[in-house]
């Protein structure tokens, strides 16, 4: 009953109509901005039906990559966690519920449940409002669509990754640190570190190409563990048949510049064939473990600090 | 321990950096029955209730609430506990909040409200059920805030400070429920308050601390016995002329005249200064207002026992 009440107050503090309204625009804002954009595209370029569905697919996959599942997601994980236990802290209300008969641990894993469900929502909330948009502002065929709406299950599976990644690395600073505004701060900052470390570690390692790889510095670049785990889910989707073998290469395209492994180079998305040709420093099951187990430490970090914490 | 005994600390310390908040106190409160916690400010008196209630972690000792360690569930779920300065859910309504605490105690939601509803009516709240608690006045948060203390019917009731932020009205209400706990309802009250005039009127027993250590404890009665053993009161229509008269008298140990105008006295022979006192008040022709043993009040045990501190 108490873990309950906890998920349910964190539910009920996440779904503010303020703040649902504000992460909504954020979350489409750069979808619909670049559908409108794609409209015009289609209009002009004059693709056949075949071809319009590949581009439109190609864009859809990549601007949810990099931007619906990838910096939004994060940063909307970042600023619901960073606050779990600070601001209760801070507010003066962390007294009170740590003298109710519920074990602290069981606070802590009631606010990441809540975390975990309303960001999941909200996700798959803002995937299919993005849909809709599209197929309102596309002039595209109902096949076309369908694909599209095929694509989301397999984004929702890889956001939930991202929202475990960061929910829990955001909730041991919370743990850690009292100053809800610090830790936003440093949370944001891991934001920048798990995204942006590949993209720019890459192109300095690039000088030196087997210093990347020699000192596995593969093993700490967020996104390149991020993408490779989630390449199962990827062949998943080839065996369900949801995508062509085409399509798949273009998600692993965008997969591996933004959010996980190396390209090989020369790598020509139309010559693709499946397996993808990945990086492969670590399967995808060890990047999986590997997150997994820093989702776990981190959640223990947080489980430990707030039991050991003189409240009040 | 014994079954009659509710809580129970034995060299209970806590120690924030080089600073001895509460050193190596021992508490005894038995069950039923509503006790005083009392000591100047900086005592440990906040310090020690939020060791008891598993706020803070204690430094070294043991504490035990209904036999369990401090801190645990199973000891939790015997208190209920009111802060000093309460903090609440500015957004929630009373009635919502209380409803939350109530379900972290493991109450199950339908009898989660109607608790809450016969607490809002209890403390005189029920015309606010639907208030946002931002907007509450300082003392019906302080009402809110024994409230959700109470809310999952525990066995102890831990007040700080209850009634700092009550109207005079206010408080005797509150005060008259208190008193009215252990008899109706069987709850222990451990109550923390400056007010000593408030509390001679409510506690039973009293626990008195001073740098952190106990310097007295025990039942109200038997301290008052203790401090008024051999101790008398004469007033008379001249008591200058009367104490002169008494000056020096052997069964006399010390006398002086107190700030109410009347003549204190102390003798081991209640006999001797009885036929003294009748020869004396004859002898100066004064007429007899009052003689009898000394109305001792918790201010005088407080001022007695902390100035025996002093000394020592």
């Amino acid at each position: 009953m108490g873990f309950r009440a906890v998920v349910r107050k964190t539910l009920i503090d996440l779904t503010g109509w303020k703040r649902t309204l504000i992460l909504l625009v954020f979350g489409l804002l750069v979808p619909v901005l670049t559908g409108v954009f794609w409209r015009f595209h289609l209009r002009d370029a004059g693709l056949s039906p075949d071809m319009a569905t590949y581009y439109l697919l190609k864009s859809f996959i990549g601007v949810s990559f990099i931007w619906t599942t990838g910096f939004f997601l994060a940063f909307a994980v970042v600023t619901s966690a960073a606050g779990a236990i600070s601001k209760e802290s801070n507010d003066g209300t962390l007294l009170t519920l740590v003298s109710k008969p519920i074990a602290r641990r069981q606070i802590v894993l009631g606010k990441f449940t809540g975390i975990v469900i309303h960001a999941l929502l909200m996700i798959t909330v803002i995937f299919l409002i993005q849909a809709v948009i599209l197929w309102f502002v596309l002039p595209v065929e109902a096949p076309t669509f369908g694909a599209l709406l095929l694509a989301i299950p397999w984004m929702i599976l890889y956001s939930l990754l991202v929202i475990l990644v960061f929910a829990s690395l955001s909730l041991a600073l919370s743990s850690l640190i009292d100053n809800q505004v610090v830790t936003t701060v440093l949370a944001c900052g891991l934001i920048f570190f798990v995204f942006m470390f590949g993209p720019i570690g890459i192109r300095f390692f690039a000088m030196q190409p087997q210093s990347y790889e020699n000192n596995y510095v593969y093993m700490i670049d967020g996104s390149y563990q991020l993408g490779n785990a989630f390449a199962p889910a990827l062949e998943q989707a080839l065996g369900g048949e949801m995508l062509p073998a085409q399509q798949l290469g273009e998600i692993k395209y965008f997969a591996g510049i933004f959010e996980g492994g190396r390209l090989d180079e020369g790598y020509d998305s139309s010559e693709y064939q499946y397996p993808a040709q990945l990086a492969n420093y670590v399967t995808p099951a060890v990047s999986a473990i590997l997150l997994m187990v820093l989702v776990a430490g981190s959640l223990t970090v947080a489980i430990l600090t707030t039991e050991r914490k003189d409240v009040g | 321990m014994p079954s009659d005994v509710m809580i129970e600390t034995k060299g209970l310390t806590k120690k924030f950096g080089k600073l001895m908040a509460v050193d190596s106190l021992d508490v005894k409160v038995q069950k039923g029955i509503i006790h005083g916690f009392v000591g100047p400010n900086g005592a440990g008196k906040t310090t020690t209730i939020k060791l008891l209630v598993g706020a803070i972690r204690r430094t070294s000792g043991e504490g035990f609430i209904k036999g369990y360690p401090i801190g645990s569930v199973d000891a939790r779920r015997a208190i209920g506990y009111s802060p000093e300065r309460p903090s609440f859910y500015k957004d929630w309504n009373a009635f919502d909040y209380l409803v939350h605490m109530a379900a972290l105690s493991g109450i199950k939601t339908d009898e989660a409200e109607r608790r809450s509803q016969d607490l809002l009516e209890w403390l005189e709240l029920s015309d606010f059920a639907r208030a946002k608690v931002g907007g509450f006045s300082a003392g019906m948060k302080q009402r809110l805030s024994i409230a959700q203390a109470m809310s999952h019917k525990p066995e102890l009731l831990v007040l700080d400070e209850p009634t700092a932020n009550l109207d005079p009205d206010g408080r005797m209400s509150l005060l008259e429920k208190l008193k009215s706990l252990p008899r109706e309802q069987g709850v222990t009250v451990f109550i923390s308050s400056h007010i000593l005039s408030e509390l001679e009127f409510l506690i039973d027993s009293v626990t008195l601390i001073n740098k952190g250590r106990t310097v007295a404890e025990d039942s109200v009665k038997v301290m008052k016995e203790e401090i008024s053993l051999n101790r008398y009161v004469l007033n008379t229509s001249n008591n200058q002329a009367v104490m002169k008269a008494l000056q020096g008298h052997a069964s006399i140990l010390e006398m002086k005249l107190g700030n109410d105008g009347a003549i204190h006295i102390s003798s081991p022979d209640m006999g001797q200064l009885q036929s003294a006192v009748m020869e004396v008040v004859t002898k100066t022709g004064s007429l007899l207002k009052y003689f009898g043993e000394e109305q001792v009040k918790l201010e005088d045990i407080y001022r007695s026992t902390m100035d025996q501190g002093k000394d020592k």
